[in-house]
């Protein structure tokens, strides 16, 4: 079974122009201790997919359909006392923004030691101070640094000490929001090793999300690329990466320079994601999809299988056309 | 190619001061040399701090440097008088990071490019002025150019924002641009396209750009040579494919060595360094990179890397580094990939393929 299984969710944000349809069907299922990256440019639904599951929807969010089985259980029907005894000490999240995500008037070590209160009233002051010790320890910050506020703290140090805090309470499963986004390269390489380290240590299944591909190459066992508000591919990282059967994974992909491959520059992807307040009928991409077939903006293919293991939700997978594989340009 | 600009030895201090107490020296820009040929792409990459944009920024002239010189077209501008510094302006122009906050809110993208020909064009006509807006807003890809006129910066999206920013750099007519991490703050699909914008108007405009990026690979992806940054100092200069893939200075290729490989297999060893990059008010003595460098301890942490600081010294044509220990491109790195083969390929193309 399945650590999480995501079905046929969906999501709509009411605002003044409008029911934004930000999730629209997604499913996706993770393993305990898989390791899954969810990549997609901004707006196309993949933080408010994730923020879903531990129920950390803005107020303006509604769950119109779909479940979220999280260890058997279904999320989406769970009051919110209930998501409260599951939140944190079961699923944790690491926010985006380490520079603003933490309380500026609190030590770091007092915000490490504040879910663990929270969520395990009964755990003494003492031994909640001595565990968040312990975990900025395994984060590589020192105990000295426990009584620091989070402006004393370099934005790596910072990202640090939010991974030790979602570790706080021994969470199954941790949410990655763009954890990297704006370190340093060097300082990158350090906490997605740290991560990496964590997950096999501690048996934790994750969920990173970026807009980044390499990053996610890096770290994940499987990818899930997502495209408004639905999910275009899913499969194995090294089958995705080498093979996107997508042609927006494909040039999401290409977006990236290769220093090992050819210096051949390519053209990104021009146009815009389609307006998710009255989504196409078709397929998503079809307004900025270079090679559009007949019925494409017509269907909506769901995610079949265009190998073991390999999804795809284009009517024409690349797998099928003649010389497959990353075409540049 | 010959020198468009010449840096020699150029510093930028700063004096840091603190409530009661005395001011600390910060050293952004630590003595930099280095010439940008007319009509070349210079990336400098560097993580933050290294003084990359204080360097662009002090070769603007936008913020003052504290000794050394600058040579431009054989001009030392330190030398000529404000009102020729003035008029040399429209020479050189910046494009910044943020196209959220580059923008003045409450300028129309119309008074927004007339405001450079307002101050240095007093020449033309109003009716000039206009058909100058119009026709360089279509250059950089804004059509309607009547339309995206009459709007404010908050009406555009972020890759249109910085298409303004260029339009705003290039209406002058410069020779030379800094670009300070123009695509670091953009979706990755609108990337390739800001960058094909400024390689295509660098061959049609015959501009010299000079590339300010943390990210080496993108470095890698559009300019003829690359300077390597650490702490205020240029580690490692060369042409592109060498640095990348024969770097010498152990931090360049530590910097490569963490570069994601996207599903292939790597060359070489991997080095993240531990730590962060030192205060630039407290730069290590010795070798300033000495603290973190992986070298210095294969080598057995040598004394000469904690007493004397190296300067950059040759390693093959137009290729320098400075470390006392310079690394050698192990025979397995040149085995899995020729680098005499590539490097026999021609410059990037600056009109890029496939499109």
């Amino acid at each position: 079974m399945p650590l999480l299984d995501v079905r046929n969710l969906r999501v709509d944000f009411r605002t003044v122009a409008g029911i934004v349809h930000a999730v629209d069907g997604v499913s996706l299922s993770l393993e305990k201790g898989e390791i899954m990256g969810i990549a997609g440019e901004s707006g196309c639904g993949k933080t408010t997919m994730a923020l879903a599951v531990p129920g950390l929807l803005a107020r303006n969010a509604t769950v119109p359909g779909g479940q979220i089985i999280f260890d058997g259980e279904d999320l989406i029907s769970k009051s919110e006392d209930e998501m409260r005894t599951i939140r944190w000490r079961r699923v944790s999240v690491i926010f985006q923004g380490s520079m603003n995500a933490m309380n500026p008037l609190k030590t770091v070590g007092s915000q490490i030691v504040e879910p663990i209160l929270l969520h395990e009233p009964r755990t003494p002051r003492r031994e909640a101070e001595a565990r968040a010790e312990k975990l900025l320890d395994s984060v590589g910050i020192s105990k000295k640094r426990f009584s620091n506020y989070p402006h004393e703290f370099s934005g790596g140090m910072r990202q640090r000490a939010m991974i030790a805090m979602s570790l706080a309470c021994g969470p199954d499963l941790v949410l990655a929001d763009e954890p990297v986004t704006a370190l340093d390269v060097m300082i990158q390489a350090q906490i997605l090793e740290l991560i990496k380290v964590l997950c096999s240590e501690l048996g934790l299944s994750l969920i990173m999300i970026s807009h980044d591909l390499s990053v996610l190459a890096e770290l994940c066992d499987t990818l899930v690329v997502m495209y408004a508000g639905r999910v275009v591919e899913h499969g194995r990282s090294a089958d995705v990466f080498r093979e996107p059967a997508h042609p927006y994974s494909a040039r999401l992909m290409n977006a990236f320079p290769d220093i090992y491959g050819e210096r051949v520059f390519t053209s990104g992807i021009p146009g815009y994601p389609p307006n998710l307040i009255a989504p196409p009928v078709g397929c998503g991409f079809y307004e900025r999809c270079p090679e559009r077939l007949a019925g494409c903006e017509s269907t909506r293919q769901e995610l079949s299988e265009t190998s073991p293991g390999h999804w795809c939700s284009c009517l024409y997978p690349r797998r099928d056309k003649e010389g497959g594989g990353i075409i540049n340009g | 190619m010959a020198d468009l600009m010449t840096i020699d030895e150029l510093s930028v201090h700063y004096e840091r001061r603190r409530m009661g107490g005395c001011g600390r020296k910060v050293r952004a820009v630590d003595g930099v040399s280095l010439s940008i040929r007319r009509g070349e792409i210079l990336s400098v990459v560097g993580e933050s701090g290294c003084g990359k944009t204080t360097m662009g920024k002090a070769i603007l002239n936008i913020t003052r440097a504290t000794s050394g010189r600058i040579i431009y077209d054989g001009i030392d501008l330190a030398k000529i008088s404000g009102a020729e510094l003035r008029a040399m302006r429209r020479k050189f122009q910046m494009i910044y990071q943020d196209p959220y906050e580059s923008l003045d809110p409450r300028q129309s993208i119309y008074d927004t490019l007339l405001e450079p020909l307002l101050i240095h064009r007093r020449d033309l006509s109003s009716v000039q002025k206009r058909d100058l807006v119009m026709s360089h807003l279509e250059a950089v890809g804004l059509r309607p150019a009547e339309m995206i006129a009459a709007r404010y910066p908050h009406h555009l999206s972020g890759g249109q924002r910085q298409r303004v920013a260029i339009a705003a750099a290039i209406i002058l007519e410069p020779d030379f641009i800094v670009a300070d991490e123009p695509v670091s703050m953009l979706d990755v699909s609108v990337r390739s396209e800001i960058l094909k914008l400024m390689l295509d108007l660098q061959k049609d405009k015959d501009l010299t750009y000079m590339f300010i990026t943390h990210d080496l690979s993108l470095a890698w992806m559009i300019s003829h040579r690359i300077a390597v940054f650490y702490l205020g100092r240029m580690v490692e200069i060369g042409g592109t494919e060498e640095v990348v893939h024969r770097s010498t200075h152990p931090y360049t290729n530590a910097l490569v060595s963490v570069i994601p490989t996207v599903g292939k297999k790597m060359r070489g060893e991997r080095h993240i360094l531990a730590g962060e990059t030192p205060s630039a008010s407290e730069i290590p003595g010795g070798c300033r990179f000495h603290t973190r460098c992986w070298l210095y301890h294969d080598e057995g942490e040598p004394e000469i890397c904690r007493n004397s600081e190296p300067e950059l010294a040759e390693v093959a044509d137009g290729h320098m580094a400075a470390c006392h220990f310079k690394l050698i491109p192990s025979r397995d790195q040149q085995a899995v990939f020729d680098v005499a083969e590539r490097l026999s390929k021609p410059a990037p193309t600056l009109n890029p393929l496939g499109l």
